[in-house]
C-alpha cells in the first residue's frame, strides 16, 4: 500500500481534503467523481505540478512528495497526451528513454515490446501531429512506461476516443499495466472505464473521498 | 455587459471632464470674464519661457489684465523649433508675436517670413543686445556664454588654446549642436576664433570631452552631479549658484579672446492680425518691472544697462564678448563628432 | 429592419470601421501628404548610415535584451508571488525614459564617467525590455508548451534538452517575432539615444529630429518615417502571426527555473529606485519648494485627465477593433504597424485647422493614441482577440450578429486585458512630456512642469516630481484595470 496523508487545498470557494488514503501498490486503483469534484487538483498535486504544503507519499519505503518532480520516476499520461508534436511516434517514445539515461540497446528492445504489445509498428514513423486520437493515445502510453516508473497516472486516458476504439483502447492499456505490474492510478468519470480496468474503485465528491 | 461598459465609458468621460474643470478652478481663470473678451493675442514662445519656473507667465497675464484681453499661448517644445512651428500655424492661424527668438535663427527667421517694424529706443541698452537687435527684433535678455566650473585647487584654461591642453582630460560637458543652443553658440564661437583651424582646434580638443548631450539641461545635470568640471553655459548660471543656492564654489572661464553672447529677441509677424497690441506687448517686455522679472527668472542680464544694480547679477564677472557667426553649417563638427 | 437587411447594414458598418480606422492610424502621414508640396527622396549616402547604424544598435539591444529576459525567464519561475514579479519585471516600461535616464546616471557616474555612445544605448534598452522579454516567454511557454513542459519535467527531461529538442522546433517562429517586436522598439527608440548617445545619432527617430530642427526638410522627415514604418511592417509580415491561446489555468514551468537566477527579475526596477533615491537623496530632506507645490495640483489634475482620456480612446479603439476582427489583412497591419515619430505625428496634427485650449487637449490625446496604440495591440491585446477566433466563427454559425459577438462572446473574454491594455496606454501619457510640451501650449502637466524645472538648475526639484508621477501613473492603471471587475464581470 502507498499512504497519501494532508492533501489539503483551498481556492476559490472549492475545499480539497483528504487526511488519509491508502492507494494500493499493485493492480489499477480509480479515482472517480462528477465534474468539479476535485480529481483533476488531486492528480496534480500527487504528481507534484500543484504545491500542497504538508502532503506526504509514503511509497515504497520513501515520502514521494518531498522529492523533486523528475526523482518521484511517474509515468503520467495527460488528457491531452501532450506529445511532442514535430517528432515522430517512434522519437517521442525514446525521448523519454533518453532522459532517464537508458542506453540505445535497452531503448529500442523496450520500443519493440510496447510496439507489440500496443500494435503501434505501423506508424512509429509517423510524426505525431498527424496520428490519430488512438494512435496518440497509444504513444502517450508507451512513452509513459518504457522507463518503467515506479506508479503510473492516466488522466481521462480515453475521454477523446470513440466507443468502439475504446474498448480495445481499454484492453490493450490494462494487458500492458499487468503485463509489467505498475501500480496504477486513473483518474475518469466513466463507469464503463471502471468496470473494465479498475480493481480499486475510489470516488471523489467535493473534495472528499466517500 | 453593454450597459455596464456604456456606463463605464460615460463615468470616464465625466471623471476626465470634472478633472478638467477642477484644473481650470485650481488656476482660478476668469472663466465667465473670459467668455466676453473678443480680443485675442496669439503669443509663439518656448514652453519654460511661459512655465511656472519662468517668467512669460506673469508678464502674459498682467498684460491681459491690463489690456482686458485673452492671450493664447503657442508653445513650442523648445526654442529651436519655434520657426518649424511657425511655419506651420501661420496659414491657418496666424500668431501675433514670437518670443524666444535668439540671434542665430534671425537670418532664417528673415528668409522665410516677414515682419512687421518695431520701435524700441535702444539708447539705454547693454552694447551686445542694441547690436544682436534690428529694425524688425529686439532684444529682451542677453547673457555671454563661457564653461562654468566648479572651484578647486586644480588650476583652469586661462585663454581659450587652453582647453584643448592634456591637463583637462573628459572634463568638459557640451552641447550638441544639432538639437541645443548653446551647442552650436559653442561651435560659433569655435570658429569665430580659429576660422580655418576650427577642425584643428576640435579635435585636439575632443579628448577633453566628457560628453556631447542633446540638451542644455541634460549637460548642466551632469556637471552638478560632479561628473565634469566644466559645463558650457550661461555666465548668469553663476547667479542661481551665488544668489538661489548661495555657493561660490562655482566660478566662470574667463578668456582675453572673448566670448559669444546669446541675445533672445521678440519680433511680431508681418500678416499678425493684433498688431498694436503686438506692439505693445513687446514694449511691455522691456519695462523695468519685466525686465527685472525676466532676470530673475530667465536667469539673464536685462537688455536695460543699470537694472542689475543691487542684485546678484551685478556681482557677476564682466567678460569680453565677440560677433560670431550664425549659419547653420556644421561640416567641422561632423567631422569631429560623426553621427 | 429585416434580417437580410440587418446582415447588409452590420457588414457595411464593419467595412467602413476597418478602413476608418487604417485611415485614422496612417492619419499624421495623410496630413503630410496634404502640406508638403515638393517631395525630394534624400540621397542614399544621406539616410542609409542611420539605418546601417540603427539596425545594428536595434540587434545588439534586441539580441542582448532576448538572453538578459531569457534569464530573467527562467528565474521568474521561482517566484510564488507572480504579479508582483511581473510587475517588477515591467516597471522599467512604465517610468518616462528621462527618468530611467537619471536613475542610470547616478548609479554609474559615482563610480566612473557614464559610457555614452552606443553602449550606452544598449545597456538602457537591454535594461529597459528584458523584463518585457521575460514576461513574453512565459505567457508564450504557458500558452503553447505548458503541457509539454509539466510531461518533459515528469519525463526527467533535462531543461537544455527540453529547449533544444522540444521548445525551438516549435517555437522558432514565435521566438522571432518576440525577438522582431524588441527590434522594433529599439530600432524605433527616441528619448534614450537621443540622451545617451552622445554625439551620434543611433536611430532613424533621432535623425528624423535632427533633420527637423536642422533642416527644416519636413518632406525628408516624412519620408525617411514612412520608410522606417513600412521597413519594419514587411519584416513583421514575412514572419507568422503570433497567436498565443490563453490558458484556463496555469501550467507549471518549473522544469525550466533556475533559482539562482530569481534575484534577477528584481534587478531593473531594484537599479532604477535605487538610481532615483540616490538621486533624490538630499531633495527629500529639503521637500518640495514653494512654487512647485502651488503649480502641482494643477499639474496633476491635467495630467490625470490626460492619462484618463488617452485610455478612454485606447479603450473605444480596442471595442472598434474587436467589432472589425477577424479580417486577415486588417490583423496583419495592426500587427506589423508602428506609428511615425512623436515629432511627425505632433507637428502633424498641429497643422489641423482647429485650435483652442479643448482642440489642442483633443489632438494631444490623439496623437498620443496613435503612437502608443500600435504597440500595445501588438503586445497585449491580439493575442486575447485571436484566442476567441473559433468562438466567433461557432457564433456566427449560429446566427448571432456581429455586436452580440463583441458585447457577449468577445468582450467578456478579452475585456480584462483591453482594459489592462488601456491603463498602460494612460500611464504612458501621464508621462509623456514631449508631444505635450508640442501641444499644450502653457498648459502644464507634471511631466512638463519636470521638464520646466530641469531648464532652470532645479535638477533634485525634477526628480522629487517622480514620487507623485508614479503614484498618479499607478492610479489611472488600476482605474482601468479594476474597472475589469465592473465592466467584464
Amino acid at each position: 500500500m502507498s499512504l497519501v496523508e494532508n492533501m489539503v487545498r483551498q481556492y476559490d470557494g472549492f475545499r480539497l481534503e483528504i487526511p488519509r488514503w491508502e492507494i494500493p501498490d499493485q493492480g489499477i486503483t480509480a479515482l472517480c467523481g462528477p465534474s468539479g469534484a476535485g480529481k483533476t487538483t488531486v492528480f496534480r498535486m500527487l504528481i507534484g505540478l500543484e504545491d500542497c504544503p504538508g502532503l506526504k507519499w509514503s511509497f515504497q519505503g520513501e515520502d514521494l512528495a518531498q522529492l523533486p518532480v523528475p526523482e518521484r520516476r511517474l509515468g503520467v499520461v495527460f488528457q491531452s497526451l501532450e506529445l511532442f508534436p514535430h517528432m515522430t511516434a517512434e522519437e517521442n517514445i525514446l525521448f523519454a528513454a533518453e532522459a532517464r539515461r537508458l542506453s540505445q540497446d535497452e531503448s529500442r528492445d523496450r520500443l519493440q515490446a510496447l510496439a507489440q504489445d500496443l500494435r503501434m509498428s505501423s506508424y512509429l514513423k509517423r510524426k505525431a501531429a498527424v496520428l490519430s486520437g488512438g494512435e496518440a493515445q497509444r504513444v502517450a502510453l508507451a512513452r509513459a512506461v518504457i522507463t518503467r516508473p515506479l506508479f503510473l497516472f492516466l488522466d481521462e486516458p480515453f475521454s477523446s476516443l470513440d466507443a468502439e476504439l475504446r474498448s480495445e483502447a481499454r484492453a490493450l492499456v490494462k494487458r500492458v499495466i499487468e503485463k509489467f505490474q505498475f501500480p496504477t492510478l486513473l483518474i475518469t468519470h466513466d463507469e464503463e472505464d471502471l468496470q473494465a480496468m479498475a480493481n480499486t474503485v475510489v470516488r471523489l465528491k467535493d473534495g472528499r473521498l466517500l | 455587459m453593454r450597459s455596464r461598459l456604456t456606463l463605464f465609458l460615460i463615468a470616464a468621460v465625466s471623471l476626465v471632464f470634472g478633472l478638467l474643470v477642477a484644473r481650470t478652478m485650481v488656476d482660478s481663470r476668469d472663466l465667465p470674464r473670459e467668455m466676453f473678451i473678443e480680443k485675442k493675442l496669439r503669443v509663439l514662445t518656448y514652453g519654460t519661457f511661459v512655465g511656472p519656473t519662468g517668467p512669460g507667465g506673469e508678464i502674459l497675464k498682467r498684460f491681459e489684465k491690463d489690456k482686458n484681453i485673452k492671450i493664447e499661448v503657442v508653445s513650442s517644445a523648445d526654442a529651436g523649433l519655434l520657426l518649424e512651428r511657425l511655419k506651420l500655424t501661420q496659414a491657418g492661424n496666424p500668431v501675433d508675436v514670437v518670443i524666444g527668438l535668439d540671434q542665430l535663427l534671425i537670418e532664417e527667421a528673415q528668409q522665410k517670413f516677414e515682419w512687421q517694424p518695431i520701435v524700441a529706443d535702444k539708447s539705454k541698452w547693454h552694447k551686445a543686445a542694441a547690436q544682436a537687435s534690428s529694425d524688425h527684433f529686439v532684444a529682451f535678455d542677453w547673457s555671454p556664454l563661457t564653461f562654468v566650473y566648479r572651484k578647486s585647487a586644480a588650476e583652469v584654461p586661462k585663454t581659450f588654446d587652453d582647453l584643448t591642453a592634456p591637463a583637462y582630460p573628459k572634463q568638459f560637458a557640451l552641447q550638441d549642436p544639432r538639437t541645443s543652443t548653446p551647442g552650436i553658440q559653442f561651435f560659433h564661437w569655435v570658429k569665430a576664433l580659429k576660422g580655418a583651424g576650427t577642425l584643428t582646434w576640435l579635435e585636439k580638443f575632443k579628448p577633453n570631452v566628457n560628453s556631447v548631450s542633446p540638451t542644455w539641461a541634460f549637460s548642466y545635470g551632469l556637471f552638478k552631479k560632479e561628473q565634469t568640471r566644466f559645463v558650457f553655459s550661461y555666465l548668469t548660471s553663476l547667479a542661481f549658484h551665488w544668489g538661489d543656492e548661495k555657493n561660490r564654489d562655482f566660478d566662470v572661464l574667463s578668456f582675453p579672446q572673448g566670448h559669444p553672447v546669446q541675445v533672445e529677441l521678440a519680433a511680431i509677424p508681418k500678416d499678425c492680425r493684433e498688431c498694436e497690441l503686438a506692439q505693445d506687448l513687446v514694449r511691455s517686455l522691456h519695462e523695468e518691472w519685466a525686465q527685472r522679472l525676466i532676470m530673475t527668472k530667465n536667469y539673464m542680464f536685462p537688455v536695460i544697462e543699470g537694472l542689475e544694480k543691487g542684485s546678484i547679477f551685478a556681482e557677476l564677472p564682466q567678460l569680453k564678448t565677440i560677433s560670431t557667426e550664425t549659419g547653420k553649417n556644421l561640416s567641422e563638427w561632423d567631422k569631429v563628432f560623426p553621427r | 429592419m429585416s434580417g437580410t437587411k440587418f446582415f447588409h447594414a452590420e457588414e457595411s458598418s464593419r467595412l467602413g470601421l476597418r478602413w476608418a480606422l487604417g485611415l485614422l492610424l496612417l492619419f499624421p502621414y495623410l496630413i503630410w501628404l496634404a502640406e508638403v508640396r515638393e517631395w525630394n527622396w534624400p540621397p542614399v549616402h544621406e539616410w542609409m548610415p542611420y539605418v546601417v547604424y540603427a539596425s545594428f544598435q536595434a540587434l545588439l539591444s534586441a539580441g542582448l535584451a532576448c538572453v538578459a529576459g531569457f534569464l530573467m525567464f527562467q528565474g521568474l519561475q521561482s517566484w510564488h508571488r507572480r504579479g508582483w514579479a511581473e510587475a517588477a519585471l515591467l516597471f522599467p516600461n512604465i517610468i518616462p525614459p528621462l527618468f530611467l535616464v537619471m536613475a542610470l546616471f547616478a548609479v554609474v557616474t559615482p563610480w566612473a564617467a557614464f559610457p555614452y555612445g552606443l553602449s550606452a544605448v544598449i545597456v538602457a534598452h537591454v535594461i529597459l525590455n528584458s523584463g518585457l522579454v521575460a514576461v513574453a516567454l512565459d505567457r508564450l511557454l504557458q500558452a503553447k508548451l505548458g503541457g509539454m513542459t509539466e510531461t518533459a519535467w515528469l519525463l526527467g527531461v533535462r531543461p537544455w534538452v527540453f529547449w533544444r529538442r522540444v521548445a525551438w522546433p516549435q517555437l522558432r517562429g514565435d521566438l522571432a517575432c518576440i525577438f522582431l517586436f524588441v527590434f522594433s522598439l529599439c530600432f524605433t527608440s527616441f528619448s534614450i539615444p537621443l540622451l545617451l548617445s552622445g554625439e551620434r545619432s543611433v536611430t532613424l527617430e533621432v535623425a528624423i529630429f535632427d533633420i527637423i530642427r536642422t533642416e527644416g526638410r519636413w518632406d525628408k522627415a516624412v519620408l525617411l518615417a514612412a520608410f522606417q514604418s513600412t521597413a519594419l511592417l514587411v519584416l513583421a509580415w514575412l514572419l507568422p502571426r503570433p497567436f498565443w491561446p490563453q490558458r484556463s489555468s496555469r501550467a507549471s514551468l518549473r522544469l525550466l527555473e533556475q533559482p539562482s537566477l530569481s534575484v534577477l527579475v528584481l534587478l531593473p526596477a531594484a537599479l532604477l529606485v535605487t538610481g532615483w533615491g540616490l538621486g533624490v537623496g538630499a531633495s527629500l530632506a529639503e521637500g518640495i519648494e514653494p512654487f512647485v507645490r502651488e503649480n502641482l495640483p494643477s499639474a496633476l489634475l491635467l495630467s490625470a485627465a490626460l492619462g484618463l482620456s488617452v485610455g478612454v480612446l485606447h479603450l473605444i479603439l480596442f471595442l472598434a477593433v474587436a467589432y472589425v476582427l477577424p479580417h486577415n489583412r486588417l490583423d496583419r497591419f495592426l500587427n506589423g504597424y508602428l506609428a511615425p515619430s512623436p515629432a511627425i505625428t505632433g507637428f502633424g496634427l498641429l497643422l489641423l485647422p482647429v485650435n483652442g485650449v479643448i482642440a489642442d487637449f483633443i489632438k494631444l490625446v490623439l496623437a498620443l493614441t496613435l503612437i502608443s496604440f500600435p504597440l500595445l495591440y501588438r503586445w497585449i491585446v491580439h493575442s486575447a482577440l485571436a484566442s476567441l477566433q473559433n468562438q466567433i466563427v461557432i457564433a456566427r454559425s449560429l446566427g448571432a450578429s456581429w455586436s452580440a459577438i463583441l458585447f457577449k462572446v468577445v468582450w467578456p473574454q478579452a475585456g480584462a486585458s483591453c482594459l489592462r491594455a488601456c491603463g498602460l496606454a494612460a500611464v504612458w501619457a501621464c508621462g509623456d512630456f514631449a508631444l505635450s510640451g508640442l501641444l499644450l501650449g502653457e498648459n502644464v502637466s507634471v511631466p512638463m512642469l519636470m521638464n520646466d524645472l530641469l531648464g532652470n538648475y532645479r535638477f533634485e526639484q525634477a526628480a522629487l516630481l517622480l514620487i507623485p508621477l508614479v503614484l498618479l501613473s499607478l492610479a489611472v492603471y488600476f482605474f482601468f484595470v479594476r474597472a475589469a471587475r465592473y465592466v467584464v464581470g
